[in-house]
């Protein structure tokens, strides 16, 4: 972890030296991809490298053709969807047969992420929205541009096409503003979420019956687990990325402080959700735009049920996705009622929902999820007989003081992050370089932070 | 910005420094850390019990030396492999007065590589000695890349040592001088005493598995597991401690079911036969044929515990 860290910075500063110092950035940029691929799974290089020329070559047919514009979209999104299939079908049966393991999805790491971006190309060449590429070298360097490759944000060609064509200018607060962003990202991740893994490992691995209000709570705490985890993520990759000069597209507005389930999604994974609502929602709502109510319903549940596939073709993230399709249906019915509830039990519900679906989106199988959700609805067995033994040591890994510590430890840094979030976030986003700031980012990190089997980034599986 | 950058670099480097004292300072006054308190050199036992949660859990020296005479102390720990059990061993030769006999458990499982483990942070404290920086390097090649590192030796390992590093200051400011398990032996979590038994039926056995589809799988010998066995015994033979190599009962039902075991204890007598030192193998009692007995295979409840401390002494004291 830490010898990776070293290698890391090093890497971050000679392709910063050489981006800025030569003349072929775009070069630098796509050589910093492979090389960045290379570090972490070399053999995820050629599916990338294919994937990205096919959507560039096809595009260009789809532009110049006049009798087959159609045929070749359809050949291009069928071809990526089918392969989105095969991988995640491939996902499922190396999960069934073996459970999960990141060296099996070795050859096809980021896959789900530039495979979205090759959709949206085409279909923007086809709607006639943007002209296509006609550099490949281009088009190649913004699907594999490293800092977004593992887990987003999810961006479009255009997006990043702006940023490449632009001669590189070192400016000195664009490195400070990243370094801040980063060292945000990588205190949410080293200290928060890693601190919070054991914790959700401890209920959703286990053969363990838990009570139902542990079982909830255990969803409750993959919900900040998956957010610290996830947004770290983000934070680094927009915090490396500013260094470069070019600005990824935010993914989080502190989703944790949503009030209804609507807001979470705006929220939440926001370049996913722009994504989805621009190729899957608005397509869909289009066909049933004579009915108001069921062109937003159909548009909700075809646009979940894609991002439910997106994720894995798992039982569980379909029941992930059915849950929101619910409460979603549930705030629009509401909603047309002009039904309100005060805003501190709106806000009490919306976390409950996400947790109450989390329980399905993290469990590895769906007996895992009927067990967990099972003793929820437990009159008997919701509430734990004994609160030491199987609540506090249950996500303490054990009742002794030590456990305990930890337990409290990783719950106070989450909590007091989520109620100063807005100021930690725009201190964050800085262009100013305090000493105060980076000194306790840097200290926290280096003795809160988990090094010794950290946790791989969640949605790098995906 | 040149100028900030060197503030920074500074106040991280002082403030480092300040804090892995504060860790450093905090662990070597942290009695309840084993490695802290045989370096004190307050134990004068006669007996040294050590292994890894077996005998942690079921030999307790407050039962055991009335019936013995002796004094007894229990050096185990949880999931602790032989170079754990080996570095606790060497901290307390080397700080302590040798006893006159060292009991050791040890088992097939002991030997496999999936049962148990090496914990470098529980020596994070002690890195100037060479026997453990040696053992460390040869055992955690990771951590060992960073342990010469200030801060990072001890933040490395955070989870395990901040909570001990803060109550070493408590302790210290206390002036406490015996440890919270005064004689090493801790009860398992549920029971809190041998007075308060502990009931309990074996759920899965050591593979994970329910013990009514006991797995058959054989146990794999692990040559670096056996290097530390052997050193265990060589360091002990060293200071002519009396070295008893044993096994405590396990239960049968699920015993029985796996493969190579026999062939195994037989390897590990011969192993320790080769120190002309024994082995105890309490297979024979009844202890092990019932499954109430037992919390997991290895490990007895506390009643069926001092059943078997009753047999353990009578054999203790045969031995004089």
């Amino acid at each position: 972890m830490l010898q990776n860290a070293l290698y890391f910075f090093l890497f971050i500063s000679t392709m910063l030296f050489l981006f800025y110092k030569t003349k072929q950035h775009l070069l630098v940029l796509f050589f910093a991809g492979l090389l960045f691929m290379a570090f972490i799974q070399w053999r995820a290089i050629p599916l990338l490298l294919l994937n990205s020329l096919f959507a560039f070559y096809l595009a260009q047919k789809i532009a110049d053709s006049t009798t087959r514009k159609n045929t070749f979209f359809i050949l291009g999104i069928a071809a990526l969807l089918v392969q989105l299939v095969l991988f995640k079908l491939f996902v499922f049966s190396e999960q069934s047969l073996t459970g999960f393991s990141f060296e099996s999805l070795a050859f096809t790491l980021g896959f789900s992420f530039y495979t979205l971006q090759n959709i949206a190309y085409l279909f923007d060449v086809k709607i006639g929205r943007i002209l296509p590429e006609e550099k490949a070298l281009l088009y190649v360097v913004s699907a594999s541009y490293f800092p977004k490759i593992l887990c987003g944000p999810v961006v479009t060609f255009q997006q990043m096409k702006k940023h490449f064509i632009a001669t590189p200018v070192f400016k000195e607060e664009n490195l400070i503003a990243g370094i801040n962003r980063f060292a945000l990202g990588a205190f949410k991740k080293l200290v928060i979420a890693d601190r919070l893994a054991p914790m959700t490992t401890a209920v959703f691995d286990s053969t363990d019956t838990f009570s139902g209000f542990t079982s909830l709570f255990a969803g409750l705490i993959f919900t900040l687990q998956v957010y610290f985890d996830f947004s770290g993520y983000v934070d680094m990759a927009l915090g490396i990325s500013r260094m470069f000069g070019i600005t990824l597209p935010e993914n989080f507005a502190t989703p944790l402080g949503s009030l209804s389930i609507t807001q979470f999604w705006r929220r939440w994974h926001i370049t996913l959700m722009q994504w989805l609502t621009q190729y899957v929602y608005y397509p869909v709502s289009y066909w049933f735009r004579k009915n108001m109510f069921l062109s937003a319903l159909f548009g909700i549940v075809i646009t979940l049920l894609f991002s439910a596939f997106w994720h894995g073709l798992g039982l569980t993230f379909l029941l992930w996705a059915f849950c929101h399709i619910a409460y979603l249906t549930i705030e629009l019915l509401a909603q047309k009622a002009n039904f309100k509830l005060p805003k501190a039990i709106t806000y009490f519900l919306t976390i409950l929902a996400v947790s109450f679906a989390n329980l399905f989106f993290r469990s590895p199988d769906f007996v895992t999820a009927k067990k967990i959700t099972g003793e929820i609805f437990s009159l008997q067995s919701f509430w734990p007989s004994d609160w030491l033994s199987q609540f506090v040591a249950v996500f303490g890994r054990g009742a002794e003081l030590n456990d305990l510590f930890n337990f409290y430890l990783s719950w106070t840094f989450a909590l007091v992050f989520l109620l100063f979030e807005n100021r930690i976030n725009s201190r964050s986003n800085s262009e100013k370089f305090s000493v105060f700031w980076l000194a306790t980012m840097i200290l926290l990190i280096l003795v809160f932070g988990i090094f010794s089997g950290g946790e791989q980034f969640i949605y790098s599986r995906f | 910005m040149l100028k900030k950058t060197l503030i920074l670099i500074l106040i991280v480097v002082v403030a480092g420094f300040a804090v892995d004292r504060f860790f450093h300072f905090g662990l070597l006054h942290n009695l309840n850390l084993k490695a802290t308190y045989v370096t004190e050199g307050k134990i004068a036992t006669n007996v040294l019990v050590d292994g890894p949660c077996e005998p942690l859990f079921t030999i307790d020296p407050a039962y055991l030396q009335p019936k013995i005479g002796k004094t007894v102390y229990n050096l185990s720990l949880n999931h602790s492999d032989f170079a754990d059990n080996f570095l606790h061993i060497h901290l307390y030769l080397k700080n302590n007065s040798a006893p006159q006999y060292l009991f050791l458990y040890a088992t097939p499982e002991s030997f496999d590589t999936r049962f148990n483990t090496f914990h470098p942070y529980r020596f994070a404290a002690y890195l100037e000695d060479s026997i453990v920086a040696s053992t460390i390097a040869d055992n955690d090649s990771v951590y060992a890349a960073w342990m010469k590192l200030p801060l990072l030796r001890y933040t490395y390992f955070g989870s395990q040592l901040t909570f001990p590093a803060f109550q070493g200051w408590k302790h210290w400011m206390e002036n406490k001088e015996t440890p919270y398990f005064v004689n090493g032996h801790q009860p398992h979590p549920s029971a809190r005493s041998l007075e308060n038994p502990l009931h309990f039926e074996v759920q899965l056995d050591e593979y994970g598995n329910k013990p009514e589809d006991a797995s058959n799988k054989s146990f794999v010998w692990d040559k670096k597991r056996e290097k530390y066995f052997r050193k265990i015994l060589q360091i002990a033979q060293s200071k002519r401690i009396k070295v008893v190599v044993y096994e405590s009962p396990g239960y049968s039902g699920i015993l029985k079911t796996q493969a190579n075991r026999k062939e195994v204890l037989q390897k590990i007598k011969n192993t320790a036969e080769e120190y002309q030192v024994p082995y105890w193998v309490f297979d024979s009692l009844p202890t092990g044929d019932k499954k109430i007995n037992f919390i997991c295979p290895l490990i007895m409840n506390s009643s069926a515990s001092k059943e078997f401390m009753d047999t353990l002494a009578l054999r203790i004291n045969k031995l004089r």
